[in-house]
């Protein structure tokens, strides 16, 4: 937090320097509620007003976001007016063959990793609002780090990223309707389980998380080696004890703590355009240190552990088509596959998960309306989640959205576990 | 000055104009096309401001928003980068870069995607978010991606032009042909009447308010009809200014950046 009001300081003493009047303000405000399919319960509203403010001074570029928000669904309310984003960066230009640019960036920032559509397993150096599944695109769904960045840039088509994120914040995954992963909402539902406070990484400097990413642009193809080394933004509940009290009936109870523990990711992501307007993405994760994964909960009591330790890959690979059959019908197909190493049937998981996601538009009347349908498959889970959304463009400068997601499945897995709550969503976006 | 000297004088400079004459009759659609790129090529930097406005032709219903456009020459090769800066499709970006063998390598940026994605050289002809602009008219285009047949000159608005028929190399290019008028002494497209692969014409566009900026010329105002969607897109330029832009904004790691 410390950090944090410097930062501020710093943006508003340059705010009030003569290089005001560099600043251009622009605001975005959006309107989005969301309710059950089966009862028309309300799920969640939000409402926000972005003013946002950027500016470019020679070399320096400043820019930031300052969130004015209303928001009901989540068990943590966030402040109402918060500053969403906030960043610095200073770009150094040599004449240097070898070393031709540097740059520095400082502040609440949003990183993008990765290449590949919404399924990123490289991209991780954010936590995000989970609390709303996969409703929210990815990009909104970031929560901004306080991070800073050092870019070099060599020989025109390669760079090398550091970056330091010296504060651990963990994503928001309570909701009151949907948990990102159903064992937190099984362990939360069960009368006899009880949750303690999470433990988070202590503020010192060694336990700060970095990441590296090394890119090239080469024979139009362009990729990054990834490494990240921190914390993962995810807890698991751990068991603290565990109790089983014989019948009749048999009872088990048990305390659950949530850790976040520390991970190290190593990552290849690549993007190539080829013909037909076809361009193909994709990114492998190979997670080497601090993954947990759950076990059934049969084996709780058994192991009197909740997750272990396994190592992992994880990858996306897809392509895009525009003008498909159709002009201007844009296609989006992508296969998410996570692959245990040394798994072990205690796992909840299966030792293969694969995920397909198929993402169809198509834009009518002069593009003032377009369609949009997501389907999301789970090929071993068994589970299927459908989206069919409509947006309309109001105007220049704002567009109404509305749709509908319905989910199905046989097991409990991620979208299964919610088929009996479906979902109407609406939305009005503006900007000034 | 002698009656000789004169008359030496007389024969050079005519047989200058005739030869010059007869190498404009002689130069191909292929050089001319590369007459046009090195003209454009002139101006080493470039930063535009404009609007673009599109009309339906049937409600008359028009809708404007506010772009700026940068280029920079380096290496004898063209760089630019082109952003709406209002509306819903604010900050939007498109980069262009040319490659060392003429090709471009194109990306888009949106605010929603977070990272610069590459765009297939195809899609070029697709049109520019909801406009009747092509990828490729904004980003510009790479002379052998077409085969370019000169036919007979013409006079448009009492403007002598070369007219260049431009065919697409590649099958499955969006349109089969362009019929292209460029002004002889501007090297600045007027006219280009744009044809869909059975041959009749979708889009006619059209250029004139033609200035000059630096050592080269542009069409400060550009009218794009098209006949299928009964609508026409307006592109104005209101300053184009010959002013360095940095050279950290044509990388794709930098399309976040916050110019405007």
């Amino acid at each position: 937090m410390r950090y944090f009001k410097i930062l501020t300081l710093i943006f508003f003493i340059s705010l009030s320097s003569n290089l005001l009047s560099e600043i251009t303000t622009t605001a975005e405000t959006k309107t989005f509620v969301a309710a059950s399919l089966q009862d028309g319960t309300f799920y969640r509203t939000q409402v926000y007003c972005d003013i946002n403010l950027q500016a470019l001074f020679d070399e320096t570029e400043l820019f930031s976001v300052i969130r004015g928000e209303y928001l009901t669904g989540v068990l943590k309310n966030p402040d109402i007016l918060s500053l969403r984003e906030l960043w610095i960066r200073r770009v150094f230009s040599f004449q240097n063959p070898v070393l031709q640019e540097l740059s520095f960036k400082i502040g609440r920032i949003i990183h993008t990793w990765g290449n590949a559509d919404e399924l990123k397993p490289c991209d991780i150096l954010n936590p995000q609002d989970l609390s709303f599944l996969l409703f929210q695109p990815l990009q909104e769904r970031k929560i901004p780090s306080l991070s800073c960045l050092l870019s070099l840039r060599f020989f025109e088509n390669f760079l090398i990223e550091g970056v330091f994120l010296p504060i651990f914040e963990p994503s928001v995954i309570d909701n009151s309707v949907y948990f990102p992963y159903p064992v937190f909402a099984e362990i939360k539902k069960n009368p006899f389980f009880t949750i303690q406070p999470a433990v988070f990484p202590l503020k010192r400097w060694r336990d700060s998380s970095w990441a590296l990413r090394l890119g090239w642009s080469i024979f139009k193809i362009d990729g990054h080696f990834n490494y990240y080394n921190g914390y993962d933004t995810i807890p698991v509940y751990e068991i603290s004890s565990l109790i089983y009290i014989p019948g009749p009936p048999p009872v088990i109870t048990g305390t659950f703590k949530p850790d976040y523990k520390r991970i190290v990711m190593y990552g290849l992501d690549f993007q190539r355009a080829l013909f037909f307007n076809i361009t193909i993405r994709a990114e492998l994760a190979w997670f080497d240190k601090g993954k947990f994964l759950y076990l059934d909960q049969n084996r709780f009591i058994i192991d009197n552990k909740s997750a272990i330790e396994k190592q992992y890959a994880e990858y996306t690979a897809g392509f895009d088509v525009s003008s498909f059959f159709l002009r201007d019908l844009y296609l989006n197909f992508q296969i998410n596959q996570k692959i245990i190493s040394k798994w072990s049937y205690i796992l909840k998981e299966k030792e293969i998960t694969t995920s397909l996601l198929l993402a169809i538009e198509y834009p009518l009347f002069e593009q003032r309306l377009k369609l949009k349908t997501r389907f999301f498959r789970g090929i071993e889970e068994e589970y299927n989640a459908f989206s069919f959304e409509t947006e309309f463009k109001i105007s220049g400068n704002a567009s109404l959205t509305s749709g509908i997601w319905i989910f199905d499945g046989v097991s409990d897995s991620l979208f299964a576990y919610y088929k009996d709550r479906d979902m109407l969503f609406a939305s009005v976006k503006s900007i000034f | 000055m002698s009656i000789l000297k004169k008359t030496i004088s007389f024969i050079f400079l005519l047989s200058f104009f005739i030869f010059a004459a007869e190498e404009d009759k002689n130069l191909t659609g292929k050089e001319i096309a590369e007459r046009v790129e090195a003209q454009s090529k002139k101006l080493n930097f470039l930063i535009i401001r404009g609007e673009i406005e599109m009309v339906n032709l049937q409600s008359q219903r028009s809708e404007k928003r506010h772009y700026t456009v940068m280029s920079r020459i380096d290496n004898n090769r063209k760089s630019s980068i082109f952003r709406f800066t209002d509306s819903i499709y604010k900050n939007t970006t498109f980069l262009s870069l040319e490659q060392p063998d003429g090709s471009r390598l194109q990306y888009i940026w949106l605010k929603s995607v977070g990272s610069p994605r590459q765009i297939e050289g195809s899609d070029k002809d697709a049109d520019f978010v909801d406009t009747d602009i092509s990828n490729e008219e904004i980003g510009g285009f790479a002379i052998n991606d077409y085969i370019w047949n000169r036919i007979e000159d013409r006079t448009i608005d009492n403007r002598d032009c070369y007219v260049i028929e431009r065919v697409p190399v590649r099958k499955n290019a969006r349109y089969s042909k362009y019929v292209v008028f460029i002004d002889k002494e501007y090297l600045v497209t007027l006219l280009a009447r744009v044809y869909g692969k059975d041959n009749r014409m979708i889009k006619i566009i059209k250029s004139s308010d033609i200035r000059k900026v630096g050592e080269t010329y542009m069409a400060f105002f550009t009218e794009v009809v098209h006949s299928e969607r009964k609508r026409k897109t307006i592109v104005r330029i209101i300053e184009a200014i010959e002013k360095e832009p940095q050279k950290t904004f044509f990388r794709k790691e930098m399309m976040d950046s916050p110019w405007q």
